[in-house]
């Protein structure tokens, strides 16, 4: 809201005040000031109004003239230079008298007025021209003649409204609408700066009888209370320079006496207001109610507005007039020729008012004060101030205020603990300093006992105030927040550590040369390629976790199409309409952008939530569930800075190693790890290019309980290329690898630090060759020769492939034999390596060379 | 050679010095290490010259033979020693040629896989729930499909409030009433139902809110939420608490004020303005040329919220406060788009 600081001043003593000081006190008074602007003209007395008494030539210059101006009618008239020629005696002019500062009407630079000679002729101050003071004219230079017969030594300044004026950008409150205004502002300033309230004075002229116009509410929860008044013998035209100045310097433009009125009272005491041209009243009735499906009608600004029963209106006996607190109708606007009009002053319900805006997406200096709340006191002044401010300019006839409704407000009155600000703040306030703290601020304050204070609450604060705390936070506010000494919390025990999963398989992953991107898990629909094409019963989603709904035996759970994808009912747009339940889309995407943008080896990784909808919502149970993920993308080659070559192509094992370091970093025993093939793979996977990631784990409950050790396995997530269908379809350059795991998972499945001693005995290493046919998997020989080794094998490593023919290959491995205390012999490890011929022979029909 | 039954040992004794000197000789001119070698095998290896004549000395008389053994030994030892010396001085030579070498450009870029880089926001949100971790915050995590009731009803937002306009809030098929959470105040009721106090929580999250995508917005960013409560909590605590945060995570003592602003789940309510951290309270562009920035709302937890969560108001007190940390990087960093944050935009998240 834009605040004058001179229509300030006229409720509030501002004397001695910048507006720098009074925009801090307000910024730390709960109402921050964005800016201060200086607009007006910024000229200083004394200037008043002279008359000329005598015009005589210079005896040496023709150009110059001598005048004798009457400023004091109690003394003798001023002796003053004047250069311009468009005087005569008698006219009433503004005088500059020494000690004033006007414009430099060819610089704009300040001008200082002092007692001067002028080619020998003693001049005691300045006539003034327009641009002297301020004043945009068209007309010709020369002195500004004053219309009228203003009073001789009347101050000039006050009689033009010139003065500097600051203009205050306060930002407005959601729960204070009794401060959209300036009469509100006063009030708080008064209180933060501890000044005196004030009002101006004004009188209503007598009301007559007029016309009897109809009022009817529809409903008293829309609109608590309405007020018409007929103002008749009305003539048109522009306001009064003050009113106008004002006005443009909160931004408004001046249109005319009437509505200018409505505006500027609006403005003031924050009660919006409405004039209808009378004429165009049908009916002789006003009535508030809800606009009906079919209507519509133009409103001011001329757009047609189709109306609604969620949309308070004003209507007449025919036809809808105006819609209610926001705008009114095209047809009864006050015109040139208006010379009578029915003033509307009423109250609305802020939520009907704040709908009916945003349904029509319309909002006005009314509506924004509505939907914050209108004090239902402050109605009726609002009016009559209005009404005095149109028969100023007009001597219009003022007819009686027509009501319906109630405006007599409720009574609240709250109880304040002293003891409770203490509690609250840790600074002890005095009751009387409590007094004089909210008293500015219209609460009626009667001690009850020593520590207790009651406090009842102003109308126009009944929205915002109603509990105890609510009065702790206005006593806390006007004594200064910055005031409560900043202390710190009692000492409490130490927190758990944080789950530090994410942190590790972050950190492991950029050591892998992976970076972190962030990609938006609120996402588009992409049928045909990252989801599959709508189907019945169609499981939706990749194969990561397995959050298929009918797990839960639950169908009705699910939404109509059976999918636990969550949609938003009201996207912004299509790009963010899903919740998405696999980050690869996104990350394949910023391969994507990329790859555009000229950088082709992108490794990226994103942790982040999937959200699938498992079960039935109510009012505390969403029915869903977040699985917290890692996922990976590499393209182009290895992030590899080297000058001697050695890059390399990337292929499945590429993806492989990274997810491997991973569980390597979260301590997840390699022996538990298991990469099987998928039977159903997500349709961004190349079916023949991926594998799912098993994590076997032994269930320790069980075998505390002496049970059978069981061995548990979890699918953790899927890794592998890219459909490259998807490739193909979004253009992407080379093969993209792509890992998705549930970090949920690999939490429950993360290992601890497990140290063996360190043996001297010397090892023994043997390589074994065998051949196979291909498809035997090597984790299965591999386990098949652990097995068949005993306790003294160390390691297996697989050193080397060979392919003999298409149908078999040779696996070289290294075995590694070491016993913790006895040096091994041959013939030891001679025997086991038989023993692991033969059960490969058996097994695997292996052959050996 | 071949020891002949007709030498005498004078001849013998002969020979074997001229061997010497000629072994001698051989070693010398040796000037690698692999002719050292060859050297080494001619005379002393199995089938060496000196090797072979030891071996001969059987064939001597009895009487003879420790004398010819003790010149053979002597001069076997002899080659021996020159070998080891010859050794050594090629070592040295080859270890003076190895220092010698000075052809390296030390400016060629080393060669190395990348590390990769984490995210600024990321980074600024542990950072943060660092500070409060230290000051005996626990991390939590929240949901983010969130119900009207921990979204908006419990945290004392009216039927009407105008967040709860599907132009501000994310409405989903998930159920009537659950909506993408709007703020990570949800965390405050869910802590509190779960949680007898005293407590002390803090979460870094993704928020949603409907809003049009511009460089200043973006229908999802990040927010970090902390709720304190336990008993004769002050306000005073919350600045005290506030001015440490940013103390720590600024690295040096920052001028602070907190300014009353409204929220429906605080009571009473503040904005948090640090001096800006940019221009130290000068004005800068940052700031707007303001010397201050606002970081953060806060305030202490309404009555309202506590007794909603079966807290009991008048027993308990606490404070709360949220950040948003989308504008925070932005700011740090001077980052003139959002959107930025979301691309995975290599350009931009190698600076990291």
């Amino acid at each position: 809201m834009k605040l004058s600081f001179d229509w300030l001043s006229d409720f509030v003593d501002l004397s001695g005040l910048t507006p720098q000081e009074v925009a801090e006190k307000l910024t730390m008074g709960a109402f921050e000031v964005e800016q201060i602007r200086q607009v007006g003209v910024d000229i200083a007395g004394p200037i008043v109004v002279g008359e000329i008494v005598e015009i005589n030539p210079h005896p040496d210059a023709d150009r110059i003239r001598l005048t004798r101006i009457k400023v004091d009618l109690d003394a003798q008239p001023l002796d003053i230079v004047c250069g311009a020629q468009n005087i005569i005696v008698g006219q009433r002019v503004p005088v500059a008298l020494p000690g004033a500062r006007v414009i430099n009407r060819h610089t704009g630079a300040p001008l200082h007025i002092q007692e001067s000679v002028i080619r020998g002729a003693k001049s005691c101050g300045m006539l003034c021209s327009a641009a002297e003071i301020g004043i945009a004219t068209n007309e010709v230079d020369g002195i500004y003649i004053l219309p009228g017969v203003p009073e001789i030594g009347e101050d000039a300044r006050k009689l033009l409204y010139l003065y500097p004026d600051w203009v205050l950008d306060v930002e407005p409150r959601s729960n204070r609408g009794d401060a959209m205004c300036v009469a509100g502002m006063a009030r708080e300033v008064a209180a933060l700066c501890k000044r005196d309230l004030r009002e101006p004075e004004w009188e209503l002229a007598p009301e007559s009888p007029t016309e009897e116009i109809q009022l009817r509410i529809e409903n008293p929860e829309d609109c608590p209370f309405l007020s018409i008044r007929v103002i008749k013998d009305v003539i048109i035209k522009p306001s009064p320079i003050k009113v106008a100045r004002r006005l443009e310097a909160v931004g408004m433009r001046a249109i005319n006496n009437v509505v200018d009125a409505t505006n500027y009272v609006n403005y003031e005491l924050g009660q919006p207001l409405h004039a209808y041209d009378l004429p165009f009243i049908k009916g002789r009735l006003i009535e508030v109610r809800r606009g009906k499906s079919g209507e519509i009608m133009t409103t001011l600004d001329e757009k047609r507005q189709k109306l609604s029963s969620e949309i308070l209106c004003i209507a007449d006996a025919e036809e809808v007039i105006g819609i209610a607190g926001i705008m009114g109708g095209k047809d009864s606007e006050v015109g040139d020729n208006t010379n009578s009009i029915a003033l509307e002053a009423a109250s609305f319900s802020p939520v009907r008012i704040r709908r009916g805006s945003r349904l029509l997406g319309k909002s006005s200096e009314a509506s924004l004060r509505f939907e914050r709340g209108v004090d239902v006191a402050g109605v009726r002044k609002a009016s009559d101030r209005c009404t005095y401010l149109i028969a100023q300019t007009c001597g219009a006839t003022v007819g009686k205020l027509s009501t319906a409704g109630s405006d007599s407000p409720r009574s609240i009155s709250v109880t304040l603990r002293l003891p409770q600000i203490k509690r609250m703040a840790g600074v002890e306030i005095a009751a009387d300093e409590v007094t004089s703290l909210l008293t500015p601020l219209g609460f009626k304050l009667t001690k009850r006992k020593a520590d207790e204070i009651i406090a009842e609450v102003p109308s126009f604060r009944q929205g915002d105030v109603s509990r105890e705390i609510d009065l702790v936070e206005e006593v806390l506010r006007l004594w200064g927040f910055d005031r409560v000494e900043a202390s710190l919390p009692q000492s409490a025990p130490a927190p758990e550590l944080p789950d530090d999963t994410l942190n590790i398989i972050r950190h492991a992953l950029t050591a892998c040369g992976l970076s972190e991107a962030i990609t938006g898990s609120l996402t588009k629909r992409e049928p045909g390629t990252f989801n599959p094409e709508p189907q019945e019963n169609g499981d939706e989603r990749g194969d990561v976790s397995h959050h298929k709904s009918d797990k839960n035996g639950d169908d009705n759970a699910k939404g109509d199409s059976g999918s636990t994808v969550i949609e938003v009912l009201n996207p912004l747009s299509e790009d963010h309409q899903i919740m998405r339940q696999n980050i690869v889309p996104g990350l394949v995407r910023a391969v994507s952008y990329n790859q555009d943008h000229g950088t082709d080896t992108v490794w990226l990784f994103e942790t982040g939530k999937g959200y699938f909808k498992v079960g039935k919502a109510d009012d505390r149970h969403t029915g869903v569930k977040e699985e917290t993920l890692v996922s990976g993308v590499l393209s182009g080659g290895l992030p590899l800075v080297s000058w001697q070559g050695g890059n390399q192509a990337l292929d499945f094992f590429t993806v492989k190693g990274v997810v491997e370091n991973l569980c390597q970093a979260l301590r997840i025993d390699p022996e538990h790890l298991d990469f099987l093939p998928v039977e159903h793979p997500a349709p961004w996977l190349h079916p023949g290019q991926c594998c799912q990631l098993i994590v076997k784990q032994e269930s320790h409950t069980e075998q505390k309980n002496k049970t059978e050790p069981k061995s548990q396995t979890e699918s953790i997530g899927v890794l592998g290329e890219l459909h490259p269908g998807i490739v193909n379809k979004l253009k992407l350059r080379g093969e993209v690898y792509v890992f998705e795991l549930s970090v949920d998972k690999l939490r429950a499945v993360r290992g601890d630090i497990e140290y063996q001693e360190v043996t001297t005995t010397p090892s023994i290493v043997r390589d074994l060759t065998v051949d196979l046919a291909v498809d035997i998997r090597h984790d299965d020989v591999s386990r098949s020769i652990k097995k068949r080794s005993g306790k003294n094998l160390k390691s297996v490593e697989l050193v080397n492939i060979y392919k003999l023919d298409e149908t078999h290959r040779s696996l070289t491995y290294r075995l590694s034999f070491q016993h913790p205390d006895e040096t091994l012999t041959n013939e030891e490890i001679n025997q086991k390596l038989e023993m692991i011929r033969k059960s490969l022979t058996e097994d695997f029909k292996a052959s050996f060379r | 050679m071949i020891l002949r039954d007709t030498m005498n040992i004078q001849e013998l004794t002969a020979q074997l010095d001229q061997l010497e000197q000629a072994a001698i000789k051989t070693l010398n001119s040796a000037d690698t290490a692999a002719c050292l070698e060859e050297a080494r095998l001619a005379y002393l290896g199995a089938k060496g010259e000196i090797t072979v004549l030891l071996k001969s000395i059987a064939k001597l008389d009895k009487d003879e033979r420790p004398v010819v053994g003790k010149v053979a030994n002597r001069v076997k030892e002899a080659i021996s020693a020159q070998i080891d010396l010859r050794k050594n001085e090629l070592d040295e030579q080859e270890l003076a040629a190895k220092l010698s070498q000075r052809n390296l450009d030390p400016s060629l870029p080393g060669v190395r896989l990348k590390l990769g880089h984490l995210h600024p926001l990321t980074q600024v949100m542990n950072d943060i729930c660092k500070v409060f971790y230290g000051m005996g915050f626990s991390v939590g995590s929240f949901p983010e499909v969130e119900t009207e009731y921990y979204n908006f009803d419990a945290l004392n937002f009216l039927a009407d409030h105008p967040a709860r306009d599907s132009q501000d809030t994310f409405f989903t098929n998930a159920g009537k009433h659950v909506v993408l959470r709007s703020h990570t105040s949800n965390m405050q009721i869910r802590t509190m139902e779960n949680t007898k106090p005293p407590l002390r929580v803090i979460e870094a999250g993704r928020v949603y809110r409907n809003e049009e995508v511009n460089a200043r917005k973006y229908p999802i960013f990040h927010q970090v939420e902390g709720l304190l409560v336990d008993k004769h909590v002050t306000l005073g605590d919350l600045k005290g608490t506030l001015n440490e945060f940013i103390r720590v995570f600024f690295g040096r003592p920052l001028k602070t004020r907190f300014r009353p602003d409204f929220f429906p789940f605080t009571e009473p309510s503040a904005e948090l303005d640090s001096q800006c951290p940019f221009c130290t309270g000068q004005g800068c562009k940052t700031c707007g040329h303001k010397g201050w920035l606002e970081l953060l709302g806060c305030g202490m937890v309404d009555p309202a919220v506590l007794q909603n969560c079966g807290i009991d108001p008048e027993v308990w007190s606490g404070f709360a406060f949220g950040m948003g940390i989308d504008r925070l990087v932005m700011l740090k960093y001077n980052i003139s788009d959002i959107r930025l944050l979301f691309t995975g935009d290599l350009r931009f998240l190698e600076q990291f």
